[in-house]
């Protein structure tokens, strides 16, 4: 439930889409006006051969691209505001020290150094923040790794296509331990990661072996860094998500990937804006906390230790 | 060539197959009683390091304590099982130590300047990490105990198993309190 000064935010967020909204009518309804009349001039004047009416029915085309284009300005610049304004309002609420910036994320080197996922040929990402939670340090964007495929047909042609095969999430989270040992634990299979060095362990929950392939320097290092409730925890967070996800204990970092093939923070701008239609934003925020809460990244095993 | 000379070569594979088989087998038994012995190891070193810290926040807090200290003290003067002593020595031993750290936390929360003391907290916060290494200790030693187990029991290494005279290994069973996750309440 949102206080009284986010209703009214929201309202006055609600105000800028419906103007934005408006315009956006507007330049569309024009631009499928001219659709129907040029389609409908091109057609005769191209069943006619009649260039006097097929050009004019090309250029009336023309300009209904146009009026697209600009229909689409008003769906970027509703964007931008629920990214600039909504997005980062919705986490200074819930983190005292956050930054949030829409066109960087986590760099590729970052991922590739955790050697969970194969290297791709094409990276894309999105929807960077940066923050601290209880002392512990987060950061996450949107990601969108691409592989390249060649397919060649009967004749020997070779069409090369790039197709996406992990499209999600990536949160990394620092505490202030450094652990010399690494722990992986994947979900599925074909994300080719590189176990080589590590042993592959069982845990006492047979449902988790079934779903994850865990693997860790030692033995002792998987069962204690996850305990019995944090099985369980890991088991819940992925009933959450849509796809795969996996973890990565490496350095003193906790590396989450989620291939959801979803895009996050999103919002169309026919859907006005109320609690409602924002609810899937706040949980997405509150997810980092949550992580933070159910995992004890803030507890004194994740802490320097002077035993 | 010959039927006999046939004969003589499928059963020397055979025997080459079933002799390379209980080899690999023996020796993956001596493996996993290896593997046991050394998660064995690990508990007896966490099982020390709880000991210690069982003696040390006794020294820290005995100032405050009243009929405590009594118990406490036989729990301090308890020797701990040798390496080799039966696993459910050393688990009634770790049950004996988690009673005393619980009495010890009682007492912690029954006085607000032992509870704020840094040395106190110090030692607590210690004392969660030595919980938390014999739990990953006992459930490593579990793990290795349970693939063992069922290699003794199911065909067809039961059958080496038999001959070579190995037999299943006890578990070492969390205490009540620590089956859902380490947490105590200092």
């Amino acid at each position: 439930m949102l206080a009284g000064d986010d209703m009214e935010f929201l309202k006055a967020i609600e105000e800028k889409r419906q103007s934005l909204y408006n315009g956006y009518q507007k330049e569309q309804k024009t631009a499928f006006l001219f659709v129907g009349v040029g389609l409908l001039l091109a057609g005769i004047g191209f069943i006619m051969t009649q260039m006097f009416l097929l050009i004019p029915g090309i250029i009336l085309l023309l300009v209904a691209g146009a009026f697209f284009g600009k229909a689409q300005n008003h769906a970027r610049s509703f964007r931008r505001i629920v990214k600039s304004e909504l997005v980062t309002t919705l986490l200074k609420e819930t983190f005292e020290d956050v930054s949030y910036d829409q066109f960087s994320f986590i760099p590729i080197s970052t991922i590739n150094q955790t050697q969970t996922i194969k290297r791709p040929d094409r990276y894309h990402g999105e929807d960077y923040m940066k923050g601290t939670y209880k002392g512990v340090k987060f950061e996450l964007s949107d990601i969108d790794l691409k592989e390249r495929v060649e397919t060649r047909d009967s004749k020997g042609n070779v069409t090369v296509s790039y197709q996406t095969y992990f499209k999600g999430r990536w949160y990394i989270f620092k505490f202030e331990r450094n652990f010399n040992e690494v722990l992986k634990i994947i979900e599925g299979r074909g994300y080719q990661a590189n176990t080589r060095g590590l042993t592959k362990i069982d845990t006492e929950m047979i449902e988790f072996n079934k779903k994850f392939a865990i693997y860790s320097t030692t033995q002792e290092h998987a069962f204690y860094l996850i305990t019995s409730s944090m099985l369980e925890k890991l088991m819940a967070l992925e009933k959450l998500h849509r796809g795969s996800i996996l973890y990565c204990f490496q350095g003193n970092e906790l590396h989450i990937g989620v291939n959801d093939n979803r895009n996050y923070l999103e919002l169309s701008i026919k859907t006005p804006i109320q609690e409602e239609s924002i609810k899937d934003f706040i949980a997405d925020i509150d997810l980092i906390p949550a992580i933070i809460n159910e995992l004890r990244l803030d507890s004194q095993k994740f802490k320097n230790n002077s035993l | 060539m010959p039927t006999g000379q046939i004969i003589l070569i499928v059963v020397a594979i055979l025997l080459v197959i079933v002799i390379g088989w209980i080899i690999s087998t023996i020796n993956s038994f001596r493996t996993m009683l290896v593997k046991i012995d050394e998660s064995e190891s690990s508990i007896d070193v966490a099982l020390t390091k709880r000991f210690d810290m069982l003696t040390k926040m006794f020294q820290a807090t005995k100032g405050y304590m009243k009929h405590e200290q009594e118990t406490l003290q036989k729990v301090i003067a308890m020797r701990q099982p040798a390496h080799g002593a039966p696993i459910q020595e050393k688990q009634a031993f770790a049950n004996e130590i988690s009673r005393g750290l619980q009495a010890i936390s009682v007492v912690v929360e029954q006085y607000p300047d032992l509870k704020a003391s840094t040395n106190v907290n110090k030692l607590m916060d210690a004392t969660l990490e030595v919980e938390e290494n014999l739990q990953a200790s006992r459930r490593v030693y579990n793990s290795n105990v349970s693939y063992y187990n069922q290699k003794v029991v199911v065909f067809p290494s039961n059958v080496i198993a038999n001959w070579k005279k190995f037999t299943k290994r006890a578990f070492f069973e969390a205490e009540a309190v620590k089956r859902e996750d380490v947490k105590f309440d200092f």
